[in-house]
């Protein structure tokens, strides 16, 4: 899964396609939990929707722009603008259900 | 860090459980993952600060997410289990 940046951020998210950002930290361990079931997502939806990540100790204004103060925070943007978010690990299925719920 | 190190706090937080009337996650793995990540935090910025969520590097207000932190109890009752899920419910 691509790593994104406060640099590109913006030109990641907007885009034609629905844009998903798991924001994580290297000390958390749901992040890490969380983070090959993202890759999964990725991989099954990707005709659909880009999935990327976003380390937010190392790129502290993204995550200070949405106030992102608990990890992994997981945001769908639709055309550059925030659709709807979750906190915390979930499983694959709930996942992909959120999603779909959010972009058919 | 050591596994004594680790093994103490797993037990001083399984007790802290017990006392309050919740437990331990009984995934041992992702126990041990949240306790090192205290611990690792402890080392590098004085306090158990809580792995899962960002810290202000305001004391006063980091002082809120110490582990068990402020908000535990609220997200046990509510959603079964912390943010972290180091803590749910029986």
């Amino acid at each position: 899964m691509e790593k994104i940046t406060d640099d590109n951020f913006d030109k990641t998210i907007d885009s034609d396609k629905p844009v998903l950002i798991d924001f994580y930290t290297e000390w958390c361990p749901p992040c890490k939990l969380l983070s090959p079931i993202m890759e999964e997502v990725r991989e099954e939806l990707e005709d659909k929707i880009g999935v990327f990540k976003m380390n937010i100790d190392e790129n502290p204004l993204t995550a200070n722009k949405f106030g992102i103060d608990r990890i992994p925070t997981v945001i769908l943007f639709v055309r550059g603008k925030i659709k709807s978010d979750f906190v915390g690990y979930r499983e694959k299925e709930d996942i992909k259900e959120w999603i779909n719920s959010n972009i058919s | 860090m050591t596994n004594e190190e680790v093994e103490k706090l797993i037990k001083e937080y399984e007790e802290y459980a017990k006392e309050k009337g919740f437990r331990l996650n009984p995934d041992r793995k992702i126990v041990e993952g949240l306790v090192k990540a205290l611990i690792m935090r402890k080392e590098s910025f004085g306090e158990r600060y809580c792995p899962c969520r960002k810290m202000t590097n305001d004391k006063k207000a980091d002082k809120k997410i110490i582990c068990p932190c402020d908000y535990h109890l609220e997200e046990i009752k509510k959603h079964g289990h912390c943010l972290c899920n180091l803590f749910v419910e029986k």
